[in-house]
């Protein structure tokens, strides 16, 4: 392999958890997220060569992940995305600021989860193993839709607090 | 963060849920424009989002076996005795072909309850099974225009074209004529308007004015909103629901509609096929369309999409540059 491709590889292996983070806030798909996330790497890897080593690689991505996001929607006739151009500016440089401390993040990810009751639980499965959307969940669970939805949005700030927690703890070197 | 920090936490959220409305993307774009910290809450809720899509998602399988699991556990939630009676059910309904229209007009107002308000946006095919030989009529000069008589005029092909819907009567439908330009015309529910390829964008108080391109409307058929036009068919057409037959190539349950003798207008036939869970209509194809007034002969609505597009996609200066002359009619 091209030296500068393995390098661009590597790259994006380190960035792609947020390159999708960013990808999906745009398309807001599953599905249509892969589908560019595929197109991005084709794209960071034919435009390696002019990639200048001397920039961050992250907003580089983001800046190739938009291009295939927008030309995914237009291929599929979905137009326009929900967030203006200006906030799509906006989110990717959040998204190259953030990036290293939810990296680490990620790390207590697991032990957090473990802290969910059975509901809030069998709640995360259904959405993001099985996929389903809020309306979707409601029926199998017997609730309301909007209780669906709320529900999920607590979930992930419990997850963000437990994660925070955890890493404050760490850093105090008392571990958790 | 500014105030209204509990609202954009619950707009990202929604963002990344796929149930977010048009106006709540407007009002989270605008905070995210004007606030850098709504900007890392929505960055920060995205990686956690993608965090845990990773973390249930690490083999393909797995969704499938979630799938099956949460079929199960719907299953599971109904009592020994209910479940018995699904099952009877079930197994009446698998060994039955086809509903008669005595109980449609049930399932279509089961739709129609169901049914998912937003935005929907289809693709229109002309059947080309339908297209007679020689000319194509979806090409031919329209009849229904007089400039097209006149051959100083010719519309726009409606085959390819892209509708976008919105409750109630708002509609863009795009169209590509013949040089490759395209043709927009529409409705923001007060105004209608047509963005031709050259020339002044045209825009009149008349809602209906400018959607005789859309299959059905010449008719007098609101299928600028499918939904709503479903209650029709039970009064003008012998309707019958066919279920779904995976095995058979055939993934959702299937509306077959005949128009009755005695019913005046609209096509012979119109087929539908629609997802039971959502009510949501995934292709409609009206066949044997009247042709006294020109127009195709049978043409397709498949749903490409329910992404909600930005309100000011329905005006017609969302499509033509600020310096296009507008005449109002």
């Amino acid at each position: 392999m091209d030296p500068r491709a393995a390098d661009a590889v590597a790259l994006w292996t380190a960035a792609q958890p947020a390159v999708s983070a960013f990808v999906h806030a745009l398309v807001g798909d599953r599905d249509l997220r892969d589908e560019v996330l595929q197109d991005t790497v084709a794209r960071v890897l034919e435009s390696c060569g002019s990639y200048d080593r001397s920039r961050p690689f992250l907003p580089w991505a983001l800046t190739l992940a938009r291009r295939a996001a927008y030309d995914a929607r237009r291929r599929r006739m979905r137009f326009p995305a929900p967030l203006t151009e200006a906030a799509q500016d906006r989110l990717a440089a959040a998204i190259a600021e953030v990036e290293p401390s939810e990296r680490v993040a990620a790390d207590h990810l697991d032990a957090c989860l473990a802290g969910l009751d059975g509901r809030q639980r069998k709640m995360c499965e259904l959405r993001y193993r099985a996929g389903l959307k809020p309306a979707r969940i409601a029926e199998l669970m017997g609730l309301n839709s909007n209780t669906v939805s709320k529900s999920l949005q607590r979930i992930r700030e419990a997850l963000r607090e437990c994660i925070e927690r955890r890493i404050r703890a760490a850093a105090a070197g008392g571990g958790t | 963060m500014s105030d209204g920090a509990a609202d954009i936490r619950a707009l990202a959220s929604q963002l990344l849920d796929g149930t977010i409305s048009v106006q709540g993307a407007a009002e989270l774009s605008a905070a995210i424009e004007r606030d850098p910290e709504a900007a890392r809450e929505l960055a920060r809720l995205a990686m956690l989002h993608d965090a845990l899509d990773r973390q249930y998602l690490d083999v393909a399988a797995g969704r499938a076996h979630a799938r099956r699991w949460a079929v199960m556990h719907a299953l599971r939630r109904v009592s020994a005795v209910a479940a018995a009676v699904a099952v009877a059910t079930l197994a009446i309904w698998a060994s039955v072909r086809s509903v008669p229209s005595a109980d449609a007009s049930d399932v279509l107002a089961r739709i129609v309850a169901t049914a998912r308000g937003g935005d929907r946006t289809y693709v229109l095919r002309v059947d080309s099974a339908a297209k007679p030989a020689g000319k194509r009529r979806d090409e031919a000069l329209p009849s229904f225009d007089p400039r097209a008589r006149d051959g100083r005029r010719r519309q726009a092909p409606i085959d390819g074209a892209v509708l976008t819907v919105r409750d109630p009567n708002r509609y863009v439908l795009v169209r590509t004529d013949d040089r490759g330009r395209q043709v927009v015309s529409g409705c923001d529910g007060a105004t209608a308007w047509i963005v031709p390829a050259d020339g002044p964008v045209r825009v009149s108080g008349d809602t209906r004015r400018f959607s005789g391109a859309l299959p059905g409307s010449q008719h007098d058929l609101p299928f600028i909103n499918p939904h709503e036009s479903l209650p029709d068919l039970a009064a003008s057409y012998s309707v019958v629901i066919h279920p779904a037959e995976p095995a058979a190539g055939q993934p959702w349950p299937r509306i077959s509609a005949t128009r009755r003798a005695d019913a005046k207008g609209g096509p012979r036939t119109v087929e539908i096929e629609y997802d039971p869970e959502s009510g949501m209509i995934r292709t409609m194809r009206l066949g044997q369309l009247p042709q006294a007034r020109g127009g195709p002969r049978a043409v397709t609505f498949e749903l490409v999409d329910t992404f909600a597009v930005a309100d000011g996609h329905f005006s017609h200066r969302a499509h033509h540059d600020d310096g296009r002359a507008v005449l109002e009619e």
